[in-house]
C-alpha cells in the first residue's frame, strides 16, 4: 500500500453512552486508508458504515481509540479545521445538500466559509466545477438539474475546499443509472488523475467491485477486506450477512454448476463476454 | 380501486420566474389489483406524479380519478383516500414525526380509529415484516436510526394502515439486500394473494422488470414507454436515449447477441441467462465434437 492517509486504532463508537439508550456501533475497527486509495464500505443497515464515515471528518470523536487523519489525531480540537479540510463527505439526498440558488454559489460556500479570499475562491469553484464536468452549468439553479448532476455539485462544493479524501455516504442512492456512472466516473477519474482518496458507501454490489479494496462491515466490526475478486468470491459468508454478489459473480456460479469452466474470480460484463466469445 | 389519470399537468411555483413545468400530458389507468414499475430519469417527474394519487399535489390541470372519485372535486374525501392510497415518500425522513418508532409506525392505525389492542398487533406486525424488532427498536427515536433503518420505518408506517393501493417511491433506496429482497418479497405477496394495487418508482431496473406486470417509462415530464417488462428492455435504445442504460444481464445478452451467438434477448434474471448460455455452449460443443 502507499503511505497511510486515514488510520482508525481499536475504534469504539457508542451512541448515548452511560445512558439506559447506550448503543454501541463500533467495535474495536483498525482500517488503515492509504494515500490515493479507492475504497468501498459495504454491510446491512445498522452495520456502523456511516457512523464510520462520520470519523473520517471529525464529525464523530471515537469514544475509544484513535483516528489519525494524516497524522492528525482528531480528538484535538486543534486539529479539527485541518481535518474536516482534508477529507470532504457527499451525503444521499442531493437535495439537502445545495445550500444557494446559483450552482457557483453553491460550490463557493464551502471555501467561503474556510475564510479563502474571493479572487482564489473564484478560481477554485471554476477549477471543481470543470473536475466534475458543470463547467457550463456555473450559472444554473441547482433545483432544476437532474439528481447526478446535483450530487456532481455537491462533490464540486466539496473539491473547492481542497480535501485530500472524498468521503461518498450513499451519494449515488437516489440516482438513476447513468446519474450513478457519472458520479462513479467522476470520482474514478479525480482518483486517478489528481491522487484522490476515495471512501465509497454502496449497497449496490457491482459499484464495490469497481473499488481497488472493498471493506465489509456487520455489527460495528469489519468482518472481510480485501481486493474486490478476494471478497466477492466469498459468495456463502457474504450472503449470510444478507449481502448479495455481482450480477456477474451470480451467474459465474451458475454457469460453473453447469460444467462452464468459467474462472471465480469474475466481477465485470466484459469479462463475461470475453470468457465466452474469446476474441 | 382501479386509479384513472386523465391529461395531467403539474406546474410548480406557476406564475413566478422559477415555474417548472414538472408533468404534462399524463394519462394513464391504474387497473384494481395490477403492479405497475414507474422508471425514469431524475427529473422526470416520478415523484410529482405519484404524489398526485393521494391527492397530496393538486393537478394544475387534467384529473385524477380515484374509484371513480375526482380527487380536485367536490365529493373527494381526501382524509379516506389517504387511508386507501398508502404513500411510502422518497424521503422517509420526511414522513416520520413521532417521538418513539413505535407511535410512529402507530400513527396512522390510530388514526383510524382502530381500538389500542388492534393498533399493538398492527404495529408489532409491519415491524416484523421490514425486519426490525418491535422489542428493541420501537422505543427508540425514529431520528437516532441508520439510514435504511429509517427508511423501514416509514415502510411499516404504511404497511400498518393495510392500504388497498401502496405507493412506493424508491422504497429500497439506502436498503440492504436482503431488506431489500424480504421487504419487496412481501409487497409482492400482498400483491398476489390479496389483490394489492402496487405503483413502485425504482431506479433499480433489474429489480422492478422481476417484479411489476407492467413498467410505464417516464421521461421529460411525460410517459415515453410502457409495456410488459420483456417489451420494455426489448427496447434497449429508447432506454438509453433516456438516460437509464441496461441492468447487467439484458446488457451481457445484447453483447452475446452481437456477436452472434443464438441467446435470447430479452433474458432479465440470472436464471434465464444461465440457461441460455447453458444451451448454446452445449449446442457449441456438439458441433465442435461433429467437426473433429
Ligand atoms: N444518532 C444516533 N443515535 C443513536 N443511535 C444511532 C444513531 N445513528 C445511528 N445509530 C445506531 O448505530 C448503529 C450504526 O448505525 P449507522 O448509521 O452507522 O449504520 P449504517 O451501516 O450506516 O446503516 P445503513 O446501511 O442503514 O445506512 C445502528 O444500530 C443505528 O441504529
Ligand atoms: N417542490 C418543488 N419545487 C419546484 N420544482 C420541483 C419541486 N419538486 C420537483 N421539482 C422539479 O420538478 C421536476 C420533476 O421532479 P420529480 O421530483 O417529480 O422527479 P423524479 O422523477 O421523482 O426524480 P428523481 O428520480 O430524482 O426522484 C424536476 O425538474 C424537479 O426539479
Ligand atoms: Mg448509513
Ligand atoms: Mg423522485
Amino acid at each position: 500500500m502507499t503511505e497511510p492517509f486515514i488510520t482508525l486504532e481499536r475504534v469504539t463508537y457508542s451512541y448515548n453512552p452511560g445512558q439506559e439508550a447506550e448503543l454501541l456501533a463500533l467495535d474495536g475497527v483498525d482500517l488503515c486508508i492509504g494515500s490515493g486509495e479507492f475504497i468501498a464500505i459495504i454491510g446491512p443497515n445498522g452495520s456502523g458504515k456511516s457512523t464510520l464515515a462520520k470519523h473520517l471528518n471529525a464529525l464523530l470523536i471515537p469514544t475509544q481509540g484513535v483516528v489519525r487523519v494524516s497524522g492528525m489525531d482528531t480528538r484535538e480540537p486543534g486539529n479539527l479545521w485541518e481535518v474536516r479540510r482534508s477529507v470532504g463527505m457527499v451525503f444521499q439526498n442531493p437535495d439537502n445538500q445545495l445550500v444557494a440558488t446559483v450552482v457557483e454559489e453553491d460550490v463557493a460556500f464551502g471555501p467561503e466559509n474556510l475564510g479563502v479570499p474571493p479572487s482564489e475562491i473564484r478560481v477554485r469553484v471554476a477549477q471543481a466545477l470543470r473536475l466534475v464536468g458543470m463547467g457550463e452549468h456555473a450559472l444554473r439553479a441547482p433545483h432544476l438539474l437532474s439528481g447526478g448532476q446535483k450530487q456532481r455539485v455537491a462533490i464540486a462544493g466539496v473539491l473547492a475546499m481542497k480535501p485530500r479524501c472524498l468521503v461518498l455516504d450513499e451519494a449515488t442512492a437516489m440516482l438513476d443509472p447513468s446519474g450513478r456512472d457519472e458520479v462513479l466516473a467522476t470520482a474514478r477519474r479525480l482518483n486517478r488523475e489528481e491522487g484522490l482518496t476515495v471512501v465509497h458507501i454502496t449497497h449496490f454490489m457491482e459499484e464495490a467491485a469497481g473499488a481497488d479494496r472493498v471493506v465489509v462491515m456487520d455489527r460495528g466490526r469489519i468482518f472481510l477486506e480485501g481486493s474486490p475478486r478476494e471478497v466477492f468470491r466469498q459468495v456463502r459468508k457474504l450472503e449470510r450477512l444478507g449481502l448479495e454478489v455481482p450480477s456477474m459473480v451470480a451467474l459465474a456460479g451458475r454457469l460453473r454448476a453447469e460444467g462452464l469452466p468459467v474462472p471465480d474470480d469474475l466481477l465485470f460484463v466484459e469479462e463475461m463476454v470475453e470468457f465466452l466469445c474469446p476474441s | 380501486m382501479p386509479i384513472l389519470i386523465e391529461g395531467l399537468e403539474h406546474v410548480y411555483m406557476a406564475g413566478t420566474p422559477r415555474q417548472v413545468t414538472a408533468i404534462t400530458g399524463i394519462d394513464l389507468m391504474i387497473a384494481d389489483g395490477e403492479f405497475i414499475g414507474l422508471i425514469g430519469p431524475t427529473g422526470s417527474g416520478k415523484s410529482t406524479l405519484v404524489q398526485h394519487l393521494n391527492g397530496l399535489l393538486r393537478p394544475t390541470r387534467g384529473r385524477v380519478l380515484v374509484d371513480g372519485v375526482d380527487l380536485g372535486g367536490p365529493k373527494a374525501d381526501l382524509r379516506s383516500v389517504r387511508q386507501k392510497v398508502g404513500l411510502v415518500f422518497q424521503y422517509p425522513e420526511h414522513q416520520l414525526f413521532e417521538e418513539t418508532v413505535f407511535d410512529d409506525v402507530a400513527f396512522g392505525p390510530r388514526n383510524l380509529g382502530l381500538p389500542e389492542s388492534e393498533v399493538r398487533k398492527r404495529v408489532e406486525r409491519a415491524l416484523e415484516i421490514v425486519g426490525l424488532s418491535p422489542g428493541a427498536i420501537g422505543r427508540r427515536s425514529p431520528f437516532a436510526l441508520s439510514g435504511g433503518q429509517t427508511r423501514r420505518v416509514a415502510i411499516a408506517g404504511v404497511l400498518a394502515m393495510e392500504p388497498k393501493v401502496l405507493v412506493l417511491d424508491e422504497p429500497a433506496a439506502g436498503l440492504d439486500p436482503r431488506g431489500r429482497n424480504e421487504i419487496l418479497g412481501h409487497v409482492l405477496d400482498l400483491h398476489r394473494q390479496h389483490g394489492l394495487t402496487v405503483v413502485l418508482v425504482s431506479h433499480n431496473l433489474e429489480e422492478v422488470a422481476r417484479l411489476a406486470q407492467r413498467l410505464v417509462v417516464m421521461a421529460g415530464g411525460r410517459i415515453v414507454l410502457s409495456g410488459t417488462p420483456r417489451e420494455v428492455f426489448s427496447q434497449g435504445d429508447v432506454l438509453g436515449q433516456v438516460g437509464l442504460g441496461m441492468p447487467a444481464i439484458p446488457r451481457l445478452m445484447a453483447e452475446l447477441r452481437r456477436r452472434g451467438k443464438d441467446v435470447r434477448a430479452d433474458a432479465l434474471t440470472v436464471e434465464e441467462a444461465t440457461s441460455e448460455i447453458v444451451r448454446y455452449w452445449h449446442r457449441d460443443a456438439n458441433r465442435v465434437r461433429a467437426h473433429a
